[in-house]
């Protein structure tokens, strides 16, 4: 696989070099005649096409063909008599390089590329005078002459040639083919200078080269991606998920799938494991569509191109094999929702609870004390008779006792401790209170998230009451990719409450009893 | 005796300042922000300040942490802590931290003027002063085989006594024996238990207390 992508890039570039490099070399004084100059690059085109058809890729076929064509009609109006054909045959190669730099290209630069192409190809051509330049001694005998002027001729060519320059620069940066466009622009350079020394069929240079290149790439391109759709079907023959397949396949190791979930509008994307799909960013999306609409997106590197071929020419097979993933995905992503809402509910109670501890403990536990405070103001009057002394201090006695049960209920409701002081004071004060002893040892280490502490209380709770003898409590944090906190209960005698092993998994942990008769639990939950 | 009072609800805020009136007790100031009060302890007017334990903003133990700073940096000001909560765990590590002069009662304490106005006298004094309902707490001996069950039951009520703070005279009068019989109880006791007795009366205290806390013999 990675022997293919190798004879794959080395194998475009040479072929492309060589394409662009051969028109140069016969610019050179002495080289052949005009004719065969022509007659080269026809040649060139043809081949593209015809490997461009082998690779069914339609960017090549019509970059290739334009070139065919061009250059057939260059050769034949250069004895021809119809001025509109020799002015044609002198507008429309500098247009046509433009646009066949544009093929290389993406979106803005080839804009920016063709609009070279056009200053100078037929914009140019209205100030041309092919008489008036004394270059050209061979030249036809006419092709526009709207607006004779060969200065402004002149610096249409070379705003053109710069602006194609320009393009191909851009597509340096970014994109794909560098290689390619490092020769693209040397020629382009060359051709630009060439109106300077040589007679003035140079243009046909601009046609010749970008040909060359864009069919050269397309067919390297063609061959590539038959190879890389002949190995995508015998690597998922023998097994494996898409992307992993397809990383080795296109040597990006940050190449990613992600599933759309065809139950949700608007769309939703999950990756494999079901967590949501982190987007794309700056990467070349390829959609995959089978017959129910988007199946999945592919993110390449944008460096390796598009993979339009590749997508639309995957196999019944393969589609089906990413049909399968798109509904495990789906499946994986619905597990995780569940997961997490049942995460949501544990975490929610227990903040309802904080919440209706503190309420009683700001609201009517105060409103009770004050309402002893002002009973103990009203007792210490003198003017009160013996009965009603009596019947007010009954009044105090019975708020100091709802003042108790609230104190109870609250306790009851959320452990104080365990909301300010945290878990080991909170068992410490359980450990006294607790049927059985209960004994705490060990480093507990700073203190795990609220949820976790509740959970772990509640369950030495319910063990210290179940329990026949006594329990010992330890506890460790551990640090990695997943920070968790490991509670172990030794002792117990009894195996740990069904209630509160949901409670545990419904955070993302575990509560099990040891297998191997230590009598131990250990409650495991994720602390991150 | 100028007290100064820190809790954040105003009813409850209102209600103790009238009871400590009410008991000739001078309310020399009584706010809901712990800012205040520092200044004023800062400023050196103030012998006992009562702080409650949940405040503002996170209303869990901010009114600790004011006592722990008005202790370590004004040890001649005494602090009553003011709480809802039977919970030790609460003022151990504060009693640890002072060798004297701090307190904790349950709000409703302020009910009975008799213990209140003994329990603020008491911290000025110097002395620790610690809830009734904290030892019922520590020495509500629920397992059989607990730490407390080889005392007897005159010799658990010595030793409860002298976890509230009672100096060796006061547990005499409260218990209606001599201080002679309380040395004696107290030697027995510190024997089982395994205390050491050596320390002066409040390091007796919190040597008592965190016994109790730690729940074993």
């Amino acid at each position: 696989m990675r022997g293919s992508a190798w004879w794959s890039s080395r194998t475009r570039d040479a072929t492309a070099l060589a394409l662009c490099v051969l028109p140069v070399v016969l610019l050179l004084p002495g080289a052949a005649s005009r004719g065969q100059t022509a007659l080269l690059p026809a040649t060139t085109a043809l081949v593209a096409v015809g490997l461009g058809w082998l690779g069914e890729l339609r960017r090549g076929v019509l970059v290739a063909s334009a070139g065919l064509t061009l250059t057939a009609g260059n050769l034949a109006v250069i004895d021809a008599h119809p001025t509109w054909a020799q002015a044609a045959s002198v507008a429309a190669p500098p247009l046509f390089a433009g646009l066949a730099a544009a093929a290389l290209l993406a979106r803005i630069p080839s804009l920016v590329s063709a609009l070279g192409g056009l200053l100078a190809g037929p914009v140019r051509l209205v100030f041309y005078d092919t008489f008036r330049d004394p270059q050209c001694a061979s030249c036809y005998p006419q092709a526009a002459l709207l607006l004779p002027d060969p200065a402004m001729a002149k610096v249409l060519g070379w705003t053109g040639a710069a602006l194609v320059g320009f393009a191909l620069v851009l597509g340096l940066r970014r994109g794909p083919h560098r290689g390619l466009i490092v020769v693209a622009l040397l020629t382009v350079v060359v051709t630009a200078s060439s109106w300077a020394s040589l007679p003035a069929d140079g243009p046909s240079l601009f046609l010749i080269v970008p040909a060359a290149i864009a069919a050269g790439l397309d067919v390297g391109a063609a061959i590539i991606q038959r190879q890389r759709l002949a190995g995508l079907a015998e690597a998922l023959r023998t097994g494996g998920r898409t992307e992993r397949v397809l990383r080795n396949l296109l040597d990006d190791p940050d190449l990613r799938i992600d599933y759309r979930r065809p139950d949700a509008r608007p769309a939703v994307f999950v990756d494999a494991d079901g967590s949501a799909s982190s987007g794309s960013g700056d990467r070349v999306v390829t959609e995959v569509h089978g017959p129910r609409g988007v199946i999945a997106r592919i993110h390449t590197d944008p460096s390796r191109g598009s993979l339009d071929g590749l997508a639309d020419g995957l196999s019944p097979e393969v589609l089906l094999g990413l049909e399968q993933e798109q509904l495990s995905a789906v499946l994986a992503s619905r597990a995780r929702e569940l997961a997490d809402s049942r995460e949501r509910i544990v975490r929610r109670g227990d903040a309802q609870r904080r919440a209706l501890e503190r309420d009683l403990h700001d609201g009517a536990q105060q409103h009770l004390l004050a309402l002893g405070f002002d009973l103990q103001v009203a007792l210490a009057s003198p003017a009160l008779s013996a009965d009603d002394r009596a019947a007010l201090d009954q009044c105090r006695s019975e708020a100091r006792a709802a003042l108790d049960d609230l104190r109870d209920l609250s306790h009851g409701l959320y452990p104080p401790l365990l909301a300010t002081s945290g878990l080991v004071p909170a068992l410490r004060a359980l450990a006294r209170t607790a049927p059985v002893e209960v004994v705490i040892v060990g480093d507990w280490g700073p203190r795990p998230p609220s949820e976790v502490e509740r959970a772990c209380y509640l369950v030495v709770a319910d063990l210290a009451r179940r329990s026949a003898g006594s329990v010992q409590v330890s506890a460790v944090r551990a640090a990695g990719p997943v920070p968790s906190f490991t509670m172990t209960v030794l002792g117990s005698s009894c195996p740990p409450d069904r209630a509160l092993g949901q409670r545990v998994v419904a955070l993302g942990g575990s509560l099990r009893q040891s297998a191997d008769g230590a009598r131990a639990i250990e409650v495991v939950l994720p602390c991150g | 005796m100028r007290v100064a009072v820190l809790e954040d609800n105003h009813l409850v805020r209102q209600g103790i300042v009238r009871c400590l009136q009410e008991a000739d007790v001078e309310v020399v100031l009584a706010v809901a922000e712990p800012a205040a009060l520092l200044a004023e302890v800062y400023a050196g007017g103030i012998d006992v300040a009562m702080v409650d334990v949940r405040l503002p903003p996170t209303f869990t133990d901010e009114g600790l942490r004011v006592a722990s700073r008005i202790r370590s940096s004004h040890p001649e000001s005494a602090v009553l802590i003011l709480s809802q909560f039977v919970e030790p765990e609460f003022i151990l590590p504060l009693l640890s931290e002072s060798a004297g002069r701090v307190g904790y009662l349950l709000k409703d304490r302020v009910l009975d003027t008799v213990t209140l106005v003994d329990a603020l006298r008491r911290v000025c004094a110097g002395e620790l002063v610690i809830d009734p309902a904290i030892i019922t707490e520590l020495m509500d001996a629920r397992r059989p085989a607990g730490p407390l069950a080889a005392l007897s039951e005159r010799e658990r009520e010595v030793l409860a006594s002298v976890a509230e703070g009672l100096t060796n005279s006061a547990i005499a009068q409260h218990l209606f024996i001599s201080e002679r019989t309380v040395e004696v109880h107290l030697a027995h006791i510190f024997d089982k238990l395994r205390i050491d007795d050596s320390a002066r009366s409040n390091r007796r205290v919190l040597a008592v207390l965190t016994h109790l806390a730690a729940g074993r013999s």
